[in-house]
């Protein structure tokens, strides 16, 4: 391949569109030409840029919260809630206890800890925030966490959970970077919080809490604690949580930084 | 689904990742950006009339831009009857874009980051609504070609034609805001 047809093929090969057999070819291009290596880096992080803008704007949950009210669909879950109550109730009770039982009187920092992540959830879900990368590209999210936090960690590959990256970010908890990874899971929102490992958290290694709507599974994978949090059963948040323990682990083509 | 209850949860939890895409798109893509509200109530309402319909399991985020998409092009089209009407637009030929500026935009992109944001709202207005349609569908809505495909009801290929078209005319028109920052034309620096 050639550079101009390598340009040509810009477009596809940044939509990850097309056959794999030109992603490769570009590739081997870009491997071997420094100027299109260049300049494909440009096109892509001005991409990115343009994508950035065109999605800025003012927080969209005020409109949300009418849209849904006006069109009778919050409504309807509203109705129900008397009926729920007791339930709510009677399952708020149940997780006490077993919070209480779990935790053994250490639990406190984690029932904390999971509802940051089912508050921080929500907040991304309401679009009250943009992660620092958007893209579906699993490629570039582990780029980003390769490059912006040292994490050498592959994403969750779609065709084995059918986990779908949407983007990556850093949050500041405790004044500490703690890299994450947004996605669906099927068609729920799911995120990945990757903290630093607490001295008790090998205690909770794969426990599963409920907060609110949101399951929150949490793991201990290597020297980092994981937070994963979503409406997902809790049977397939530690499945992804599984493929993140595989892929933590970086294999011998993805270099360690 | 069991119940009217049921049926909005089951709604909801798949329309609240959406939630700011859908929105912002709506406000990209109207002539008359108060009326987002308006043009989100009736689509969302639309679709949730037919959520019945929704396979579970499928492809949820395609299925409800889809309703926006409609609903948008259906307001548009009230308002500028004719100027709207360019799903199947002819194509500007890109001959006539200046290669060269929006190579030197490549070049030096820093140049035209002040009030960039501001820029690229402004770039925007002048696509066609198809362009402008494809680009913001796939930028805000990360969808895949297949996917807008369907939502837009035209062939891929004109997908692929409009989305190129449109990101080319982006940076051309970024590239305007380029000069008086100082950017110069990149050597040529291609293999052959």
């Amino acid at each position: 391949m050639i550079c101009v047809e390598a340009r040509q093929h810009w477009e596809l090969y940044l939509d990850s569109e097309g056959s794999p057999e030109l992603h490769l070819r570009v590739r081997r291009h870009l491997g071997s030409c420094p100027a299109c290596a260049s300049w494909f880096s440009r096109q892509q992080w001005l991409e990115r840029e343009i994508n950035q803008a065109l999605g800025a704007g003012d927080p969209t949950s005020d409109i949300w919260e009418r849209v849904l009210a006006r069109s009778g669909i919050r409504g309807r879950g509203i109705r129900r809630r008397p009926l729920l109550i007791g339930a709510a109730c009677a399952a708020a009770a149940i997780a006490v206890v077993v919070l209480v039982i779990a935790f053994q009187g250490q639990g406190e920092a984690h029932a904390e800890l999971t509802r940051d992540a089912a508050d921080w959830h929500t907040q991304w879900q309401a679009g009250r925030f943009r992660p620092e990368l958007m893209s579906r590209s699993h490629q570039e999210i582990e780029d980003f966490l390769k490059t912006r936090c040292a994490l050498p960690w592959r994403c969750p590959p779609a065709q084995a959970g059918g986990f779908q990256g949407l983007g990556a970010g850093v949050r500041l908890i405790g004044g500490r970077e703690a890299p994450y990874i947004v996605g669906l899971l099927g068609d729920a929102a799911v995120s990945i919080v990757v903290l630093d490992k607490a001295d008790t958290a090998e205690r909770h290694d794969g426990a599963a809490y409920r907060q609110g709507d949101y399951r929150v599974v949490v793991g201990v994978v290597g020297d980092k604690l994981v937070v994963i949090t979503g409406m997902n059963s809790v049977a397939s948040l530690q499945r992804l949580l599984d493929q993140v323990r595989k892929l933590a682990i970086a294999p011998d083509d993805f270099p360690r930084i | 689904l069991s119940s009217s209850g049921d049926k909005a949860e089951a709604f909801l939890a798949l329309l609240l990742p959406l939630q700011r895409q859908l929105a912002v798109y709506c406000r990209r893509m109207l002539r008359d950006p108060s009326i987002v509200e308006d043009v989100l109530q009736t689509a969302i309402a639309e679709a949730f009339a037919r959520f019945d319909r929704y396979a579970d399991g499928t492809n949820f985020r395609a299925w409800i831009f889809r309703f926006v998409t409609l609903e948008i092009f259906n307001q548009n089209r009230r308002r500028e009857p004719v100027a709207s009407s360019d799903v199947a637009d002819v194509p500007a030929p890109l001959e006539i874009v200046s290669q060269l500026a929006a190579e030197s935009l490549l070049a030096e992109p820093g140049a035209v980051m002040e009030q960039f944001e501001e820029h690229v709202a402004e770039a925007l207005l002048r696509l066609t609504a198809s362009e402008r349609a494809t680009l913001l569908l796939r930028a805000l809505g990360d969808l895949s070609y297949h996917e807008i495909q369907q939502i837009l009801a035209i062939p891929v290929g004109s997908v692929m034609g409009y989305l190129s078209r449109a990101r080319h005319k982006m940076r051309q028109l970024l590239a305007e805001h380029a000069p008086p920052c100082g950017v110069s034309p990149p050597a040529n620096e291609l293999k052959s």
